[in-house]
């Protein structure tokens, strides 16, 4: 039934002098680092502490030589080109979310929308009514795109009358809108969903320098103009929601296995969880879930009287069981802030 | 590391380097190769590397077991030996949390509580490659048509050689030892055919399959209840595109780095989707898996000497172990089965056609081709949604959904559709296209050459979107 076992033909139709090919490969790769030196840039400021020490200055010199050969920026136009069409998506054979009337203060059901929660009153006063969610808006990163995302909407479905609209996106945050326009695109969603919560989760690929949407840098990682940037472009997307009237509540990133990147993730919801205190968001943690007694990762969880593993083996995203028990875990506390009705 | 990063490149560059620098001293060349495939597999984890070590030590001592050894039964005992170490490694590694989770399972069934311990183990990657070339390398051993590694140094690099350590393909003892053995050669072989198997694996991984992923089948699959019957269709077909783009673009990067080195990798995939039965399509498609599956799983049990039924029924066995090979995961093996079914049944015809006296040489005619054609693309993309659901459940959810034209919901992206026809003609005309990219790149002056290769690769990273995919085949 199938062809036996033939050995590979090992004779070569052309040889190339060892020296051309070393020269070519060499000058080949220096090109690639002027090119791509703002991923360098990127990826020695992400790295391990040592390796980066001793890469920033080359990163950023080699970035400052990209620019003022004009190829940063060509770069970043071409890639807004492309992601533009990528992003602009012309759908067929379905029927898109229905829009609702955009009224300053009005929800897609005509009904006032109650005022963006206040962190003092984030415990519901006797008697006091808590706002009941009817479109619901999830967005972040690739978590939100795969596992954690699907296990969300998922759990926020259940409840009575409630619309979810989802988007996530892999390797972005609110660190690089020259790679990804979140503020553009979140408005875009805003404007397009008028959801009346939003949900949102950003942080585990912003442990990096933060730039504009040219590709210049703003703030460098690990300093303290990084911190205030960073709290400027939370406070900013809250900001974008609460005015059109719509709740926000930001997911924190959980205990990574990687000790280095859990440090950075630490520091990174402590300057989300300030932010949203003081612009009145909701901030759900998710790093007490994923973290066990001895301060370590958590390895399973219970779902359904079953035992599963809780992460993937890269030690950062969940897996569908471990998704499953966080989504359960984070409607639980959405429901302190919000009136959730079962469907059933 | 990945393959398509800038780390990746400057790792390359530095191993390629140094390993043509010192290739008159043969030893230490495979040496520098070996440490430098270690340090690639580290970056993955460091505590695997351990794992790679103690699996090399194992079979490289069965296999000297096995070809100094005299008798049957000291054969016998070094094989079993390698299959238990090998199989031990892999059952421990991937499957222990199936197993431990699916006991529990089965104990709910008949109301009893049964909390197995769930081990946080990494999963290694490329354990299910490295493992079946070990168990191959062994076993050809055993059989007397293998070829013997002459030192460890060989036996080591056979195992962690980097371009194909994560990814496969699998290889035999035949297809890289003699390599290795023989002197490295004073010039580096087909530089032409590695910028264009580059070139090539880094548009189907970087471009294709990551537009797929992200634009249509991410989404889909990840909650099909938002989408319609036609986008569940069309994300269908669009997995299928992925999935060949990603694996044939991996091994098409690891074909050509290998060659940059100045080793040959065997092909792993021969236009499997111009298939028109099942039978042809598993020897097109992964064909090192394939073969290793053939001579290693169907073969023992019997192939297809032991009569009709027994055929079929050896087809489906070794069908459902390369869907469990595929991942510790009941859909796998459902995948499997579908497949298994399918070869069973296409073995079915041709004892029938054999039976009623048919002429099996006469050429089929062109309707008959297209619509066996398209019986295996429907068959092999419907076995896909197994493939990439959740899990089975999920899977049965999707298929139902699928076949449900009032299911109502988010339409699929125009784009996707070009995609899928690019996929399509990467399958037919892929070879073709990369044979005519080399004879012009030749046509060109020397100089020239290295400027057209460079920016064929500028302009497919300019159409990369942004992120990229995970690669499919790293979780076996």
């Amino acid at each position: 039934m199938l062809d036996k076992y033939k050995p590979i033909d090992t004779t070569p139709t052309t040889l190339t002098p060892i020296a051309w090919v070393m020269a070519a490969q060499w000058l080949l790769l220096l090109a690639l680092y002027v090119i791509f030196a703002r991923d360098f840039s990127s990826w020695s400021e992400a790295g391990e502490p040592a390796l980066s020490r001793r890469a920033i200055p080359v990163a950023h010199a080699t970035l400052a030589v990209s620019r003022s050969l004009g190829i940063v920026q060509l770069r970043e136009a071409v890639q807004q080109a492309v992601y533009g069409t990528y992003d602009k998506p012309v759908t067929l054979a379905g029927t898109a979310h229905v829009g609702a009337q955009r009224g300053s203060a009005a929800n897609s059901h005509g009904a006032a929308v109650p005022p963006p929660i206040q962190q003092a009153n984030l415990q519901a006063a006797p008697g006091r009514a808590l706002p009941q969610p009817k479109r619901v808006l999830i967005v972040g990163a690739s978590s939100i795109q795969e596992e954690l995302g699907i296990a969300v909407e998922r759990a926020v479905k259940q409840y009575k009358g409630i619309e979810v609209q989802r988007l996530g996106r892999i390797s972005s945050g609110l660190a690089r809108p020259d790679y990804f326009d979140w503020p553009g695109k979140l408005q875009e969603l805003l404007d397009q969903f008028h959801p009346d919560l939003v949900i949102a989760q950003w942080g585990g690929n912003d442990c990096q320098s933060l730039s504009n949407k040219d590709g210049s840098v703003v703030a460098n990682y690990g300093t303290p103009q990084w911190d205030e940037e960073y709290t400027r472009r939370v406070k900013a997307a809250i900001k974008q929601i609460h005015d059109t009237g719509a709740n926000a509540v930001f997911i924190g990133m959980p205990f990574m296995k990687n000790s280095n990147f859990s440090n950075k993730v630490s520091h990174m919801n402590k300057v989300t969880e300030a932010a949203c205190v003081d612009r009145g968001a909701v901030y759900l943690p998710l790093w007490d879930l994923t973290i066990d007694e001895q301060g370590k990762l958590r390895t399973a969880v219970t779902v359904d009287g079953k035992r599963h593993m809780m992460r993937l083996s890269d030690g950062i995203h969940f897996s569908e069981a471990g998704a499953e028990y966080v989504a359960d875990q984070l409607c639980q506390r959405l429901a302190q802030y919000f009136t959730l009705v079962p469907a059933k | 590391m990945q393959f398509p990063t800038l780390e990746f490149a400057t790792f390359f560059a530095v191993t390629a380097s140094i390993s043509w620098l010192i290739r008159r001293r043969r030893v230490y060349q495979k040496a520098w190769l070996l440490v430098a495939s270690y340090v690639f597999y580290a970056g993955w984890n460091w505590q695997v590397l351990g794992l790679i070590l103690l699996a090399t030590l194992l079979n490289f001592g069965a296999g000297e077991g096995l070809t100094r050894v005299r008798s049957l039964a000291g054969k016998r005992a070094w094989l079993a030996f390698s299959l238990v170490a090998n199989l031990g490694l892999l059952g421990t590694f991937k499957y222990f949390n199936f197993f431990s989770e699916s006991f529990g399972d089965l104990a709910s069934i008949f109301g009893l509580s049964a909390h197995l311990p769930i081990l946080q183990l990494v999963l290694p990657a490329g354990i299910s490659f490295y493992t079946f070339q070990n168990i191959a390398y062994c076993v050809d051993l055993y059989r007397g048509t293998g070829l013997k590694a002459a030192n460890l140094l060989d036996f080591a690099l056979f195992t962690a050689f980097f371009p194909k350590l994560v990814a496969g393909p699998i290889c035999r003892s035949r297809d890289l030892l003699p390599q290795f053995e023989a002197d490295a050669p004073n010039a580096v072989p087909d530089v032409g055919r590695a910028a264009s198997l580059i070139l090539s694996g880094l548009f189907k991984k970087a471009v294709l399959a990551t537009f797929l992923d992200t634009h249509c089948v991410s989404a889909v699959f990840g909650t099909p209840e938002n989408y319609s019957s036609v986008a569940l269709w069309v994300a269908m077909v669009a997995y299928t595109i992925q999935i060949y783009a990603d694996v044939s673009g991996y091994i098409d990067l690891a074909r050509g780095l290998g060659l940059l080195l100045g080793i040959y990798i065997p092909e792993n995939f021969n236009h499997p989707y111009a298939s028109t039965n099942s039978g042809e399509y598993w020897r097109r498609w992964h064909i090192t898996l394939s073969s290793w599956l053939r001579d290693y799983i169907y073969f023992p049990l019997g192939g297809s000497r032991r009569g009709n039924w027994r055929t079929y029924f050896n087809l489906l066995l070794t069908m459902l172990v390369c869907g469990f090979w595929h991942g510790a995961d009941w859909k796998f093996v459902m995948w499997g089965a579908i497949h298994g079914v399918a070869l069973a049944l296409y073995r079915m015809g041709l004892d029938f056609k054999r039976w009623r006296g048919l002429d099996m040489k006469q050429p089929d005619p062109p309707w008959h081709l297209a619509l066996s054609w398209l019986y295996t693309m429907a068959m092999v993309c419907f076995a896909r949604v197994f493939f990439r659901a959740e899990n089975v459940g999920a899977a049965w959810a999707y298929i139902g959904r699928m076949l449900s034209p009032s299911a109502a919901g988010t339409g699929f992206e125009l784009l996707v559709l070009p995609a899928i026809a690019i996929g399509f003609l990467i399958n037919f005309w892929g070879p073709d296209l990369r044979r005519w990219f080399i004879g012009t790149s030749e046509r060109l002056p020397f100089a020239a050459r290295p400027v057209l290769w460079f920016a064929t690769g500028m302009l497919i990273l300019a159409l990369k979107p942004s992120g990229i995919a995970p690669y499919i085949y790293f979780k076996f």
